[in-house]
């Protein structure tokens, strides 16, 4: 322990330097990202609700530009498994579901696991591959904090309705590298 | 069996025992022990320009584009005739870029090794054990947006944690004709640790798995006007990771700066070294992976200015 100290004493901080242009701030819309109440209990992580503007189910027309299946009737209760990508394992299931008034809940099962990278994006897509840039055709629903790559979780998603196809996927945004992505199909 | 005469075996005896003794003299040759006041050292500026990285099951997959240059200074000083040999091989700089999104700047991780000598003859034998210093910083801060820190979490300058390493170096040096030739080859196991930090971003730290390191690397000159001046180096060297953690999906955190747990590689490289007179010389090299574990897919080019005493 006195080494690691030691080295402690004469290890040196890094200086970060942002290189993205002046007009790019990050794809993830500040309305989304939070978890809704029911995953308060979650540790380290604050509950967004709509009265806070957390999940931001109000917040304007939807991100994704794909068109609805069928903007008058329910969307329907779409489930998929994870899979790993690139070599990251994953597990577990990922439920997209109309909300009460209206929009999405994304919900992660209490099996659900990824790799961890730093800041994975949970990314609701029509697309089955994203590469290593989100376009318009993708949703970015939050980033998984580190008490998150693990267990349940419940985020609002800003679209009206599912696109179609439907696909989840966990992503590294900086690296542009998908790490764990799921199929959406009708229960 | 026929005998040779007793003059041929004991002269061939002595051309074993001269030509063990020759060393690569502008290269890391850990094999030979440097007599006190001997000293040799390197200042080398490498590159990595990368679009592929080698993911955790080894297939290379497209990335952002991504820069890596490093300022290494790599020293050897004889402390003990045949006994001891101190180096110091570590990362003054090191300055990872995320192209369009971030880049982090510091130092680097260091690594003091002490090395005694085994054997002289007939071949160059030696024992070191080295400790890595985690001078570098495992988890840079961005002043910004969320963003912006997972980028800083992407790219740490060094891995946090103290590690040793318990390494055999045989070499060899011999001529035939107007070549002179040298083998070395490495074996070492890595006993990781526990880093002291990581990013927020990830989960806490846990165990880096223990590795073994390995090189073998041959070199030649021509005795010749002007060629004398080069030595032509082939190497290969590697990194292997010896515990198998399993399907864990929170196991580790593979960073594409080529720091921290589940790092392993075969690269193949090719150096030449050029003596410039008053000790100085200057390198130049390229390694390339033909195997690698959650490093950039990419060559890494090499220059370097050498001296010795």
């Amino acid at each position: 322990m006195g080494i690691i100290a030691a080295c402690g004493l004469l290890a040196c901080d890094a200086r970060f330097a942002d290189l993205r242009p002046a007009d790019a701030t990050g794809t993830l819309p500040e309305d989304a990202g939070a978890p809704l109440e029911a995953d308060a209990g979650r540790p380290g992580q604050d509950a967004g609700s709509p009265a806070d503007g957390g999940p931001g189910l109000d917040a304007g027309p939807p991100l994704d530009a794909s068109p609805p299946l069928d903007a008058s009737a329910p969307a329907p209760v779409l489930v998929g498994s994870f899979e790993g990508r690139g070599g990251y394992d994953a597990a577990g299931s990922v439920t997209l579901a109309p909300a009460e008034g209206g929009g999405l809940l994304l919900t992660l099962s209490d099996d659900f696991a990824s790799a961890a990278v730093p800041g994975p994006a949970l990314v609701v897509t029509s697309r089955d591959r994203l590469g290593t840039a989100l376009t318009d055709a993708d949703t970015l629903v939050t980033r998984l904090g580190a008490d998150m790559i693990r267990g349940p979780g419940t985020f609002s998603v800003p679209l009206a309705a599912p696109p179609e196809p439907a696909w989840v996927f966990v992503y590294c945004e900086p690296f542009g590298v998908e790490t764990a992505r799921a199929r959406l199909e009708p229960r | 069996m026929r005998r040779l005469p007793s003059t041929t075996a004991a002269a061939l005896a002595v051309a074993v025992l001269a030509s063990s003794l020759a060393a690569p003299t502008r290269a890391e040759a850990q094999a030979w022990i440097r007599e006190p006041g001997s000293a040799f050292a390197s200042l080398a500026y490498r590159v990595i320009r990368a679009d592929r990285f080698y993911a955790p099951d080894g297939d290379t997959l497209p990335i952002n584009d991504f820069r890596q240059h490093t300022l290494a200074l790599y020293g050897e000083v004889g402390l003990v005739d045949r006994w001891l040999m101190a180096t110091l091989d570590g990362e003054l700089l090191r300055r990872s870029v995320l192209v369009d999104q971030g880049a982090t700047t510091g130092l680097g991780d260091l690594r003091l090794g002490l090395w005694t000598g085994l054997l002289e003859a007939p071949f160059r034998l030696s024992l070191g054990l080295q400790v890595g210093l985690p001078t570098g910083d495992p988890s840079p801060e961005a002043d910004g947006d969320p963003l912006s820190q997972t980028t800083a979490d992407l790219l740490p300058t060094g891995d946090g944690e103290v590690d040793v390493a318990l390494k055999l170096a045989a070499g060899h040096g011999f001529g035939w004709r107007r070549v002179q030739q040298f083998v070395q080859a490495e074996l070492g196991y890595v006993l990781r640790t526990t880093p002291r930090d990581t990013p927020a971003s990830l989960p806490p730290p846990t165990d880096i798995r223990d590795q073994l390191a390995y090189r073998a690397e041959t070199g030649l000159r021509i005795d010749r006007p002007f060629l004398e001046r080069f030595w032509w180096i082939v190497r290969v060297a590697g990194l292997l990771v010896v515990q198998d953690r399993g399907a864990d999906t929170s196991s580790g955190a593979p960073r594409i700066a080529g720091l921290g747990d589940g790092v392993e590689y075969l690269s193949i490289g090719v150096e030449v070294l050029a003596e410039l007179g008053a000790g100085f010389g200057l390198s130049f090299g390229v390694d390339g992976a033909a195997y690698a574990r959650n490093v950039p897919a990419a060559p890494a080019w090499k220059l370097g200015l050498t001296w010795q005493r």
